[in-house]
């Protein structure tokens, strides 16, 4: 499992966006989840070039309890990656250094280094505490239990 | 470029035409004295959905991701040309936090070697 920084005293000097616009009625997660991959389609390009295609790198979903953050980061070891989480703020940084393996001569090389650097605002607060990040087959998974407000929940109707 | 391994414009073979997204992932090829390494970024493959194939004399990689939230597959697929100088016997596949690395031995003939010179 993978170190989440809590410690929002040592948030990082940028100015946090917000990625979503102010919840409006009927906004669903699939406008979400293009906010997001526009988001990611910087990082994208420089990670893939001209070979992968947008769309599959990072994806917001709601589970209802929790909201899961996965994105793309093969070859990224977990020391490599940083994840610090406010409220709904969330900060992502990830780093890939690629060199040719010793003794080899490149033929090729489409496989590029990356820093990747992205903050973003979450669409509700989430509960940072019982936060989980795990990357595995070269995926960042971060589950993010929203606080108790933002739980989804049944309003017993009462007849008149 | 070398000429012992060249890619091959790939066809959409009937597997493919359910629903999939097909993608090119990033390739590096690299050699030594001993053998070509290709690697390739394969995020969210497992090897269960991944297949490294030799037919000579194409070398196939094709990697799955099963669809989430009812979008459709993602298909990773490339597919490279390869001469007789590899051992196709001895190629050995690994993959390790979304890389694949296939090894490619040279074959006997094809290895480099260095020959000692004797004095008279």
């Amino acid at each position: 499992m993978l170190n989440i920084y809590r410690n929002t005293n040592e948030w990082p000097s940028f100015v946090p966006f917000a990625l979503f616009d102010l919840p409006t009625p009927g906004r669903s997660f699939s406008n979400l989840r293009q906010d997001l991959d526009r988001v990611f389609g910087t990082y994208e390009q420089s990670l893939n070039g001209p070979y992968a295609q947008t769309g599959e790198n990072a994806q917001l979903r709601d589970s209802g309890s929790d909201l899961v953050v996965t994105i793309d980061l093969p070859g990224v070891s977990k020391k490599d990656v940083e994840l610090t989480i406010s409220g709904d703020n969330i900060f992502i940084r990830a780093t890939r250094t690629l060199s040719p393996p010793e003794g080899y001569t490149a033929h090729r090389r489409e496989r590029s280094s990356f820093k990747f650097e992205q903050a973003f605002q979450l669409p509700v607060a989430v509960e940072s505490k019982t936060a989980v990040a795990n990357l595995q087959d070269g995926v960042l998974t971060v589950t993010l239990p929203k606080s108790p407000n933002a739980q989804p929940k049944q309003i017993a109707v009462k007849a008149g | 470029m070398t000429q012992n391994i060249v890619e091959t414009p790939k066809t959409s073979g009937p597997e493919l035409a359910q629903r999939a997204q097909e993608i090119m992932p990033p390739v590096d090829i690299y050699e030594n004295d001993h053998e070509l390494l290709v690697l390739a970024d394969l995020p969210r493959v497992t090897t269960e959905n991944l297949t490294v194939e030799v037919n000579h004399p194409e070398l196939k990689i094709q990697g799955r991701v099963p669809s989430a939230n009812h979008q459709s597959d993602i298909v990773y697929t490339r597919i490279f040309r390869l001469d007789s100088s590899m051992d196709v016997a001895k190629i050995e596949a690994k993959i390790t936090e979304g890389v694949l690395e296939v090894h490619l031995p040279k074959s006997e003939p094809y290895r480099v070697r260095k020959i000692e010179v004797t004095g008279a």
